[in-house]
């Protein structure tokens, strides 16, 4: 039986008239440019049908891919597709092939052309992964900011602005131009072959990331453990790359994934804002000792919290005689400052969210962490206030430990702090029950 | 056919359930009923697996909601208040596509369509597009799409909304239809008259608080109670000892001109009742079987309940 929401998106996708409008559109655009250029003409389609490509499968499929989502919050569907029978991943195949199906349809008579003319098939395969990862990133963001907020993803936003990051981040590639090698691990990888790799890395992630958001959608639970993974997998792809930069590749590795973990710890944060009912759900499940139920309810940041800490003490060793350079200083990080500084924050953000006004106490939160993390440290540093800065940026000239110890003494503050905040947010249940 | 156990749901900063516990029998016809902000909304949501509580159990046909929704989707359809359709596509493509994602084979999803578009009257609407029906249409659209897999158990919230007099005639129609195939409804609605018509329960909750859960009496030939009002043209002061004295009779208001009673028998004893009282000279105006009327049970719950003051 052919999945029931691809073919629904099918329904709404192809006509008669669309099916004749794609090809003949197209056929009159590289009519067009063959006439404008003679001379290379080869050339110049190839580079058309690349260009109509990005456009097409990559930007309009993109917004399409977040529409199949935004409009069902739009349309108030939402409730009949959850009441489905239907299981998540044939849900999320479906909306994401289903919805993009046309978008795919003008990509193919691209992708001739473009082949036709001489672009070689591993980049056109290239180009289509990297479509697919745009499409299933752009799905997992707006479904999981329908949880956060149904109007964020009435907005579908969220495609063109995933798309411009990737058309920069793309444009940055284009320095690495020069390059035929790259070196990974101290492994040479052809240039070609590396896109290719990482773009099947991160479309894989990318669906992956689609089909556990929709999981959630569904209430259909599960233990966070791929957030954790897609860390480590980040984590030795920079490694990798940077492996040259450090001096051991076990410190590479180590620090790489530790940043990893700092990042997709914000990362998590942003994304699964948690609130004082998810804690209180969390303490019954963990007092009636159903571990099960207590994992598959944990937002995503614990683990990647637990991994920061992890490989902070795994970096100690080899940092400590690193230096670098920042604000025209040098200065040495202490991983385990990174990582109590992310303790930090954590239980900063939490804090503030825990409130019942979320979308305020959110908005708090960020501009505190921008405040503690980026303002007060640079404002210091350009007033000559430089050594109270270390007191908050866990940076420090001369000694690391003096940083951890310092930044220890913060987390620990905060700690009680969120402790504090879920105490009084309990008695007010009590008070009120 | 619905066990819920201690179930409690917060928002942040508001508890909209608070340790509810109730069942739901097979076959009935439960009326949701309670001022806005009781909790009914939620409760729906919880029962259909939309909503995670933050403790208790849910068992839908012996299906746990919260280890398994998408499992008890397949008994289970649910009208939501602010329900949409596929504008774009065909009555009959949004019946179809409710059809086959609940999974339904897809050899029986053409007969579960005409089936549908039949009792709902829908049979002329098949090739139009959602977007263009009126309000009482996409109701009766949105109410197939929720029974098309033909559910054990339907939730409905607030289905009448909206709807005029004659689209709500014809829902309670469509209820008692239900009903009779061997559904268990479970509607929430703020208009009681219109629960009145089909409810056999009422589940009357405030402040996220279960106040009452219980079935209404609905007098029948085959019932052997029947609640009776009776009103004299004139006051005879013999009526209370009249009545007092009849067997299988309990008095429930009394006065010279009027009284409200419950007989212990059938159609033939009221009929004996009524000539009884005619040949022993009493001026009988009115002599009417009385049916419990639902926005009076739930007034009197509520009175039974004050509002607990903090």
């Amino acid at each position: 039986m052919i999945n029931p929401e691809f073919t629904r998106n099918l329904w709404l996708e192809f006509s008669i008239q669309k099916l004749v409008a794609m090809p003949a559109i197209l056929f009159l655009i590289f009519l067009a440019m063959a006439m404008s250029n003679t001379a290379i003409m080869q050339d110049t389609l190839s580079t058309t049908a690349t260009v109509l490509f990005i456009t097409i499968v990559w930007l309009w499929g993109t917004i399409k891919a977040g529409a199949s989502v935004a409009s069902e919050f739009q349309d108030n569907t939402w409730d009949l597709q959850r009441m489905s029978a239907m299981q998540p991943w044939d849900m999320t195949w479906g909306k994401l092939l289903g919805s993009t199906a046309y978008a795919w349809y003008g990509g193919i008579f691209c992708l001739l052309v473009a082949g036709y003319y001489g672009n070689s098939p591993l980049s056109l395969i290239t180009l289509e992964i990297t479509a697919l990862m745009l499409h299933a990133l752009t799905f997992a963001v707006t479904l999981n900011n329908s949880r956060l907020d149904a109007r964020l993803a009435r907005q579908n936003t969220t495609g063109i602005f995933i798309f411009f990051i990737t058309f920069m981040a793309m444009q940055f590639t284009r320095s690495l131009e020069q390059y035929q090698i790259f070196w990974w691990w101290n492994i040479p990888i052809q240039k070609t072959h590396f896109w290719f790799a990482s773009s099947v890395l991160f479309a894989g992630f990318a669906v992956v990331a689609a089909w556990r958001t929709m999981r959630t959608a569904l209430q259909v639970r599960s233990i966070p453990w791929v957030w954790p993974l897609f860390t480590l997998v980040i984590g030795a792809y920079l490694g990798g790359l940077l492996n040259n930069e450090f001096r051991e590749p076990w410190h590479a590795l180590f620090s790489t994934t530790l940043w990893a973990a700092v990042i997709m710890s914000y990362a998590g944060l942003s994304s699964d804002l948690g609130n004082i009912t998810a804690w209180r759900r969390l303490k019954l499940l963990a007092h009636t000792k159903n571990l099960r139920s207590s994992l598959v309810n944990l937002p995503t940041w614990p683990s990647t919290l637990i991994l920061a800490f992890l490989f902070a003490m795994l970096d100690t060793p080899y940092s400590l005689s690193s230096q670098q350079i920042a604000y025209g200083q040098q200065f040495s990080i202490a991983p385990l400052a990174v990582a109590l500084m992310l303790l930090r924050d954590i239980c900063i953000f939490q804090f503030f969210t825990l409130s019942a006004g979320q979308k305020r106490s959110m908005a708090a939160a960020l501009v505190t962490l921008l405040l503690l993390d980026v303002l007060i440290p640079y404002l210091l540093h350009m007033g000559g206030l430089a050594s109270i800065a270390y007191l908050i940026l866990p940076v420090a000239p001369d000694s690391s430990w003096i940083n951890v110890a310092v930044m220890a003494g913060q987390a620990t503050i905060a700690v009680m702090l969120l402790r504090w905040k879920l105490q009084t947010e309990d008695r007010l249940v009590a008070v009120a029950a | 056919m619905i066990q819920i156990s201690g179930l409690t749901f917060d928002y942040p900063g508001h508890r909209a359930l608070d340790n509810v516990s109730l069942t739901v029998s097979a076959g009935s016809v439960t009326a949701l009923v309670g001022p806005n902000g009781a909790g009914k909304t939620t409760l729906l949501r919880c029962i259909a697996g939309l909503e995670t509580p933050i403790s208790g159990s849910i068992y839908v046909d012996g299906l746990d909601v919260i280890a398994k929704p998408r499992e008890v989707h397949k008994v289970m359809g649910y009208l939501s208040d602010f329900y949409g359709l596929y504008r774009n596509l065909t009555v009959a493509q949004c019946l179809s596509y409710a059809a086959a994602s609940q999974g339904l084979a897809e050899s029986t999803i053409s007969n579960a369509v005409s089936d549908t578009a039949i009792q709902l009257d829908l049979i002329d609407l098949l090739d139009r597009a959602s977007g263009s029906l009126s309000r009482g249409q996409r109701q009766r659209v949105a109410i197939g799409q929720a029974i098309i897999h033909r559910p054990k158990v339907v939730l409905l919230d607030e289905p009448a909304s909206g709807l005029d007099p004659e689209a709500r005639s014809s829902l309670a129609t469509l209820f008692r239809q239900l009903q009779r195939e061997g559904m268990t409804l479970l509607v929430s609605s703020h208009i009681l008259a219109e629960l009145d018509e089909y409810s056999t329960h009422m589940l009357s909750l405030r402040e996220g608080r279960v106040l009452e859960n219980r079935p209404l009496q609905r007098s029948d030939s085959d019932s052997e109670t029947r609640h009776i009002r009776l009103q004299l043209a004139t006051p005879d002061i013999r009526l209370t000892s009249w009545l007092t004295s009849r067997p299988r009779i309990t008095i429930l208001e009394i006065a010279e001109s009027h009284a409200s009673i419950i007989l212990n028998g059938n159609l033939q004893d009221q009929n004996a009742l009524l000539q009884s009282l005619l040949a022993d000279g009493f001026s009988v105006a009115a002599f009417s079987e009385q049916k419990e009327n639902l926005q009076q049970s739930y007034l009197q719950s509520i009175s039974k309940n004050p509002r607990e003051l903090a």
